[in-house]
């Protein structure tokens, strides 16, 4: 596909996006877009560190976390405009992976597995005992909320964090990032200093989940702030690269939208949390079948038809 | 990009756009029905909670379906109710999420489920959509507290609750143990609950002996049991969450640590309580705002109905709130006499009506006020009142009360 034509699509897609807000006011399909942005942007930003880098880190959540917390902060108790705020949520968490990424990056493997699983932790029990209150917003802002500006703004966060990977997959970094996922070793061998790739790439990620974690904050009605450090925005975001395709472009994106929309539709006609039964078996299903994630579906099924047109 | 990779985002996007906006083209007519969403935790953590509300929401619905519906003036006849119940997993966003679903759907209220997570996480949603929600909620108070005027909640509120438990051991005859240990979670309606105690147990006289924290999630609470019984403490107030009283209950036999009294808020009240522990569970006390063992109008039709629909051999403890929230909002409904969500709301806020649980009130925060409020105790399966507050009281026969029994030795049971 020329690069005319690509363009076209993406911003075909992008168009559609922007309209959403115009062709329909239904607050479920607004929270539903919103979410599948946010997880977009959530995923890629891990898909940096785990799917480029090879770097498992199990405590994205974190980076998630601190990035909503300090952007609430910013923007509700110290009245900063909101820009400032989501920008500020990105610096807490990349300064956050500063901070500990020489220490963190002393680990290799399984520890380092661990080692970042377990901040995570470490920081959902802190916040839950310091501020065990759930943040609800200010009532007069409630009055006067709408979804849309939050969806747009997710858009946009999503649409910078596609871009960055975009960008880190055809650039010397991505290079030598995807080197030190293949083979470590043989990449600090060849030359690449793979401590500085790999802070560099772990600050990246950092920074876009602490953003994502900023518009979080600005959507979010009420959180409790230790729950913005559960594992569970740590798990969804690797189910859905993984789902996806890890190390790809798109691969976040339909695992984003394979998650949040099929879960939330089966959830709407399944009775009785059937919903979570169906919903696993067909991840199952994906992760056994498909180990490349749905992309490899749709490469099959054009090699297929290619085959079938000769 | 490949490609392929571009058709896939494409259909994905075209894909998921007909599925969501395809309900929504499907204009509404005349109101066939009076539509009410129900967002309950069914899965999760507090499932044991949602499946007991499910069912008791449902019995009055066929109730009120069978005589046609709410009468509602505008129309000059009356109007089915279509309910719509939608799983929030036990998670706050979930929550919030399901709660513009059935905003969306065209709710006039919605029927909330019980935990902090819904409660507080739900509340501001149904504020911001301008919906009522009426529920058994939780026991928090600052919720309340915050300008919400969409919330109603008739479960009992922590600074009503928490002190009963010192008024139920003085009205038992002397001596009464007075050593206390408090076990505190780190939520909202137990740092609440906790205060509340603190002031009480200091206003009656009693020594708190023991006193320590624990996070949400704790599995192992030895340090907590062993330090306790070092303190002599001979009564044990605490705010599990469900999976964590059966653990704790199984950890103080092993520790054999039997205060005279445990008076825990939650974890009691949850349908797989007595079901997991068996005998394990007697003599735990809880405060409920309702009993099967109530005789006030209503209730034995609740009961007979739950128990046929549930197949279970005794009514579970939320019941009776959750049916009561579903009345009082059809009185409303009817009182208001349209559809539109600010009349019902303002409806809801005026009532004042006896219930199976007793008489409803809400002050302008939302909250139930004068509330009769009871303590049960486990005893065998079942659960007994063992004390009744003195709203509770003034119902005299029909809110029967047995004696509180202090919880004997381990190894004497």
């Amino acid at each position: 596909m020329n690069n005319w034509k690509q363009f076209s699509i993406n911003g075909g897609i992008l168009v559609l996006l922007i309209l959403v807000p115009l062709i329909t006011s239904r607050t479920d399909v607004l929270t539903w877009l919103y979410l599948t942005l946010v997880y977009i942007a959530l995923s890629q930003s891990w898909n940096i560190i785990g799917g480029y880098t090879g770097q498992i880190n199990l405590g994205h959540a974190a980076f998630f976390g601190i990035g909503a917390l300090a952007a609430r902060y910013i923007w509700l108790h110290f009245g900063l405009p909101l820009p400032l705020a989501v920008l500020g949520g990105g610096l807490a968490s990349m300064i956050f992976a500063l901070a500990i990424g020489v220490l963190v990056f002393r680990l290799k493997g399984i520890y380092f597995i661990i080692g970042t699983l377990v901040l995570a932790e470490i920081l959902r029990l802190i916040f839950y005992t310091i501020l065990p209150e759930a943040d609800v917003m200010p009532m007069k802002l409630l009055g006067a909320y709408s979804l849309v500006p939050r969806y747009y703004l997710s858009l946009l966060i999503a649409v910078i964090t596609v871009a960055v990977v975009y960008w880190i997959s055809r650039s010397r970094l991505g290079l030598g990032l995807m080197s030190i996922r293949d083979d470590e070793d043989a990449a600090e061998a060849s030359g690449v200093d793979t401590q500085r790739y790999k802070l560099l790439a772990f600050n990246i990620s950092t920074f876009l989940a602490g953003l994502t974690g900023g518009i979080y904050a600005y959507y979010s009605a009420a959180f409790r702030a230790g729950g913005l450090f559960e594992p569970v925005w740590t798990f969804d975001a690797v189910i859905i690269v993984f789902v996806g395709g890890v190390g790809t472009i798109a691969g976040p994106i339909i695992g984003s939208v394979f998650f949040v929309l099929l879960k939330q539709i089966l959830s709407l006609y399944l009775p009785g949390g059937l919903h979570v039964a169906v919903f696993g078996v067909l991840f199952i299903i994906v992760v056994l079948y498909l180990p490349g994630g749905l992309i490899e579906l749709m490469t099959k099924f054009r090699k297929r038809t290619s085959a079938g047109d000769q | 990009m490949r490609k392929g990779n571009l058709f896939i985002i494409i259909g994905s996007c075209v894909l998921a756009l007909m599925l969501i906006l395809g309900p929504g083209i499907i204009a509404q007519a005349a109101p066939k029905t009076i539509k009410i969403s129900s967002v309950l935790s069914l899965t999760g953590k507090f499932a044991g909670m949602g499946t007991q509300i499910k069912p008791s929401y449902e019995i009055f619905l066929d109730k009120i379906n069978a005589e046609g519906g709410i009468f509602i003036k505008k129309y000059g006849k009356k109007i089915p109710i279509e309910l719509r119940v939608l799983d929030d997993e036990s998670d706050g966003l979930k929550t919030q999420a399901q709660l513009e679903v059935a905003n969306s759907w065209g709710a006039v209220a919605n029927l909330g489920g019980l935990g902090c997570a819904s409660f507080e996480m739900g509340t501001p949603i149904a504020m911001k959509n301008k919906m009522t929600w009426i529920g058994p909620g939780c026991g928090g108070w600052m919720p309340h507290q915050l300008g919400n005027k969409w919330l109603f909640s008739i479960f009992h509120k922590t600074p009503f609750f928490s002190p009963m438990v010192f008024e139920m051991i003085m009205e038992q005859p002397k001596p009464w143990p007075k050593k206390v240990a408090i076990f505190e979670i780190n939520q909202l309606d137990a740092l609440e609950t906790n205060l509340y105690w603190q002031q009480a147990a200091k206003t009656h006289g009693f020594d708190i002996v023991f006193h320590k924290k624990y996070a949400a999630g704790t599995k192992d609470f030895s340090a907590l049991i062993t330090g306790a019984k070092a303190a002599g403490a001979e009564i044990l107030l605490a705010y599990p969450l469900p999976p964590m009283g059966p653990t704790m209950v199984k950890q103080m036999k092993e520790l054999d640590f039997s205060p005279k009294l445990c008076f825990w808020v939650r974890a009691p009240e949850s349908a797989t309580f007595g079901p997991s522990l068996g005998e394990l569970s007697d003599y735990i006390t809880l405060p409920c705002t309702w009993s099967p063992e109530y005789k006030l109008p209503g209730n034995d039709y609740l009961i007979e109905q739950y128990k046929k629909k549930t197949g279970k051999k005794e009514a579970d403890l939320i019941v009776g709130a959750a049916y009561t929230a579903f009345e009082v909002l059809a009185t409303g409904i009817e009182k208001a006499g349209s559809l539109d969500r600010t009349a019902i709301r303002d409806a809801v806020r005026a009532t004042d009506m006896e219930t199976v649980c007793g008489r409803i009130r809400f002050s302008d925060q939302g909250w139930a006020v004068d509330r009769g409020l009871v303590v049960l105790q486990w005893m065998g399966g079942k659960q007994k009142i063992v004390y009744a507050n003195e709203h509770a009281k003034k119902y005299g026969a029909k809110i029967p009360v047995s004696p509180l029994k202090w919880q004997p030795k381990w190894s004497e049971r």
